[in-house]
């Protein structure tokens, strides 16, 4: 199975596996780590894509998350670590054998053929008959609802239809999973929002496993089952957007899925799931307490709390924690009003349906309160 | 000054422009298009005689025969190992391409006659190469100079720089991605490049091949030097009209059709596909 | 998460160099490579064996030499022919820059940053004598100097030279100011600077290399040039290039060695001094001006 690295350029048959287990197997990618000759642009990456499911890297530029794809797909190699399908490692494998779909956010189709051949370029490589070749990349072009472009070239299409024969050719040889390297970047906003849910629904059609890389929050939230949060070159946080949403791990996993309040607390007591925090004015609040930093260092802590997730407390009314603050502006939204309420010298927000802000106008003091279940306790990085 | 100095006022801005372009209308009226005129006009001195004289030398079609093969021969070499060239320094790791580049540009700094001394020297008769070939044990008596061997030698040597350039524009323009692109798809090495990377830089091995093909249609000092009398292109025909019979009508007559012919090849040139039919990659 | 770069290697994780395993290094790119090695041989061959020939203490030629003297050169500067060959090339090729350069530059001063229409055509007319067969523009010019009694002159070969020339200053020059936004110029004149200041503190420093490099390949261009020469020779006007071709043509002699090894080493100075100049700039161009 292992080739000597040294013969690695001896002439070998070169054509790639034909699988029939595409997007039924896991791909393990276990302490990948990546430098050009300098500082880790990757540093300990660990995660499995599971086969079938949906899984965004979301992170800015710079975090790694293109790089770790480009290890995946084979175009980079690994400083350390290694990735697995099956439990078997593929990281010494060229790209043209690890049989993964990939998308470009330039498209990279072909520019002197036109779609059908695009298409059938992979089966063409896989040394499928003419026949059966034509048969299926029409099919996958019936998919993608592009049959009627299939003598096109490229350039005759628009942006949205070239994203779909790129698609249509990374899956058409039944791919270990399909690779999107920030697929929809070169694309405006309203034409990217139809392509989120096209790409995802193709997706639940064929079952694949899709490994996908943006910067978009809000389209990761859109499209993934899981989303993997990167910052600097690590990963910060692995789970499903809600997971995400309701139990951050850090303040910027929390700050980079929505919008979220981070209140300082000056000091944390108690232990367990569910923690006393001490606010700067010297009152107490509960929160839940599930992330421990693993090194132990000491660091500062804060409640981070979605602004949905406050409510304006009535003059008697009881709430499992509450803090006192100066309205500053309510907005007028639409289907909700937001308000910038000044607590501890810092302003927080609060969404909530208008008649439940009645109270909030700028200039009053008010109590809001929110559940203990809603605020997480958090450490900065 | 420029146009744009006095972008809001057109009227001085084209003056200014006409201006700055008058010395160079002189130049060219007075060195290009009037010597031009009169070699046209002296070759129509008593109609078309002259040129129906040219035609019907028997030297004609020996020489432009040479000229046709000579050309279509030095260019097919020299668009293969330019292909070669351009590719090698396309693919260079970033320290050895200025390396690389400098040694295809070797050529355009070497003087013209330096080059074809040189290939005198190195292929005459008691030679290196002639010497070398006997040590090999080539029987008999190779003769490499003053044949069609030796001017291909010396034209490709010289002609192999322009070859080079727009294949490498061509390569240079590629989209890195296609070439992952084709590898995640499963194709090898040997079938991206066939099928991917080939194709995509065919406009510039045609616009290599035509550029090589109308310089070499225009040698005069390699054929002489380096060829047999059989060798003659239409260069020198030309400068045996002029120099050996002094007959200018014939001259100018035959250089007329060289202007004509070259014309050709120019637009044909122009309406060659450019990489911009592929649009943006 | 947070696992320290000890705990990193203590996993003992199968380290890989950080090598790129594609072309050029597979076996795609060694054949690449190696099919280079003698093109690249190629090439170079006639450099190669100039030099050595132009050192022979024969007084025939001889590859390679048996020996080593500077006989060649001595009898080179001892002809005066050659010497007023020499001569008679600086004469004509100087000429041929002074024009090519004023013509060149003011013609691309001319074309900077303006459209219009015919502006296309007007360019592919400028760069029409490099494409010209020079036997073409080495007959007409012959015809027309007759006219004028200039033939078998420098003079009339300079002139005959500027025109091949121009087209390279007009391309360099070009090449140089694309470099300059025209935002620019136009943010000097907003800031009251006059036509004159613009022009000395805007145009000439962007077009100073350009018109440098141009003016180089100008004096190439003629010094090189054999064909036009060949065709106006005379006793008094015989340039370097046509003394080669006609000496050549009688017999392969040292001399002739001499003096193709001398217009290497020259070449070979040009070339290292425009490297030189060229590497230099691209390490000022953060500091300077956008010139490419």
């Amino acid at each position: 199975m292992k080739r000597a690295p040294a013969l690695s350029f001896l002439p070998r048959r070169d054509t790639p596996p034909l699988s029939a287990t595409g997007g039924r197997r896991d791909v393990e990618i276990i302490s990948l780590a990546k430098s050009y000759s300098g500082p880790l642009v990757v540093r300990d990456v660990t995660f499995t894509l599971q086969h079938g499911e949906f899984l965004t890297l979301l992170g800015p530029s710079g975090s790694g998350k293109s790089t770790t794809l480009l290890m995946v797909a084979g175009f980079e190699r690994p400083s350390r670590g290694d990735i697995r399908i099956a439990g078997r490692s593929i990281v010494d494998e060229p790209p043209q054998r690890r049989n993964f779909g990939v998308v470009f956010q330039s498209y990279a189709l072909f520019p002197h053929m036109t779609v059908t051949e695009n298409v059938e370029f992979p089966l063409r490589m896989r040394g499928v008959p003419p026949r059966e070749r034509r048969a299926r990349a029409a099919d996958m072009l019936d998919k993608v609802g592009l049959s009627l472009f299939a003598r096109r070239k490229p350039r005759e299409l628009s942006g949205g239809q070239q994203q779909r024969v790129a698609l249509a050719r990374a899956l058409v040889f039944d791919p270990e999973a399909l690779l999107l390297d920030e697929p929809l970047g070169a694309l405006d906003k309203r034409l990217r929002e139809s392509m989120q849910i096209e790409i995802k629904s193709i997706q639940r059609r064929i079952g694949v496993s899709v490994l996908y890389v943006t910067h978009d929050q809000e389209e990761a939230m859109v499209m993934s089952d899981r989303i993997a949060v990167m910052r600097d070159g690590r990963l910060l946080q692995i789970g499903t957007p809600s997971d995400l949403y309701r139990r951050p791990a850090t303040p910027f996993v929390a700050t980079a899925l929505g919008e979220t309040n981070l209140v300082p607390c000056l000091g944390v007591e108690g232990s367990g799931p569910g923690r006393r925090v001490v606010f700067p004015d010297g009152s107490r609040g509960w929160a839940q307490h599930v992330h421990v930093p693993e090194d132990g260092a000491e660091r500062r802590a804060m409640i981070s709390v979605r602004p949905e997730r406050l409510r304006c407390l009535g003059p008697d009314e009881e709430a499992e924690n509450a803090i006192e603050g100066v309205v500053k502006d309510q907005t007028f939204v639409g289907s909700y009003v937001r308000c910038t309420i000044e607590v501890f010298g810092q302003h927080i927000i609060m969404k909530g349906a208008e008649d439940g802000l009645a109270a909030a106008r700028p200039g009053q003091r008010v109590r809001i309160g929110w559940r203990t279940d809603d605020a997480q306790i958090l450490y900065e990085e | 000054m420029a146009g744009r100095l006095i972008g809001r006022v057109p009227a001085r801005a084209a003056l200014a422009r006409t201006l700055l372009l008058l010395p160079l209308c002189v130049v060219y009226g007075v060195l290009l298009v009037w010597p031009l005129g009169l070699l046209v006009r002296s070759s129509l001195d008593g109609g078309f005689a002259a040129y129906a004289e040219v035609v019907r030398n028997p030297l004609f079609r020996p020489a432009m025969m040479s000229t046709l093969v000579i050309s279509v021969v030095t260019t097919a070499i020299a668009v293969v190992l330019g292909y070669v060239c351009a590719a090698a320094i396309w693919r260079a790791p970033p320290v050895l391409r200025p390396l690389a580049v400098a040694f295809v540009l070797l050529p355009f700094w070497t003087a013209v006659l330096v080059k074809n001394f040189a290939w005198a020297a190195l292929l005459q008769d008691h030679g290196v190469f002639t010497a070398a070939l006997r040590a090999l044990g080539v029987p008999g008596h190779p003769v490499l100079l003053h044949n069609r061997f030796a001017v291909i030698v010396g034209m490709v040597h010289y002609v192999l720089p322009y070859a080079v350039l727009p294949i490498f524009a061509a390569m240079v323009s590629l989209d890195a991605r296609l070439e992952q692109a084709a590898a995640s798809l499963g194709a090898s090495q040997a079938a991206a490049v066939r099928l991917v990377i080939v194709p995509l830089t065919l406009p510039g091995v045609y616009a290599a091949a035509l550029l090589v093909f109308i310089i070499c249609t225009g040698f005069f000092i390699t054929p002489v030097i380096l060829g047999g009398p059989r060798d003659m292109m239409a260069a020198n025909l030309v400068d045996f009209y002029a120099r050996q019979l002094v007959d200018f009508r014939a001259a100018s007559a035959l250089a007329v059709m060289i202007i004509a012919g070259v014309s050709l090849l120019v637009s044909v040139y122009q309406w060659l596909p450019k990489e911009g039919q592929f649009g943006r990659l | 998460m947070g696992v320290s770069e000890d705990a990193l290697a203590a996993a003992g994780r199968r380290w890989l160099p950080a090598a790129r395993g594609r072309w050029p290094f597979s076996l795609g790119g060694t054949l690449l490579f190696a099919a280079c090695v003698p093109i690249f041989l190629y090439l170079l061959l006639p450099t190669l064996v100039v030099v050595p020939m132009a050192f022979t203490p024969k007084p025939l030629l001889e590859f390679p030499p048996s020996g080593v003297s500077l006989r060649p050169f001595r009898d080179l500067f001892h002809d005066g022919a050659w010497i007023s060959a020499g001569v008679v090339s600086l004469k004509a090729a100087s000429l041929a820059v002074v024009i090519a350069s004023v013509v060149g530059t003011m013609a691309a001063l001319a074309l900077h940053a303006v459209r219009f229409p015919g502006q296309g055509l007007l360019q592919s007319i400028i760069l029409v004598p490099i494409v010209a067969p020079l036997i073409v523009l080495a007959l007409a010019d012959y015809e027309f100097l007759l006219k004028f009694h200039l033939t078998g002159t420098w003079t009339g070969i300079g002139l005959s030279h500027s025109v091949l020339a121009a087209p390279y200053v007009f391309i360099t020059v070009q090449a140089s100011l694309a470099g300059l936004d025209p935002a620019l110029v136009r943010s000097a004149r907003s800031l009251g600077a006059g036509s004159l200041s613009v022009f000395r503190h805007v145009y000439i420093p962007a077009l100073r290399p350009g018109l440098a490099a141009g003016a180089l390949l100008a004096f190439i261009a003629s010094f090189d040039e054999t064909v036009i020469a060949l065709f106006q020779q005379g006793p008094q006007a015989t340039t370097l290039p046509v003394k080669m071709f006609t000496d050549i043509q009688y017999e392969l002699s040292p001399k002739i060695a001499a003096v193709a090894a001398l217009l290497v080493g020259v070449a070979t100075l040009v070339f290292l001094v425009q490297t030189a100049a060229l590497v230099g700039r691209r390490s000022r161009a953060h500091g300077g001006w956008p010139t490419r």
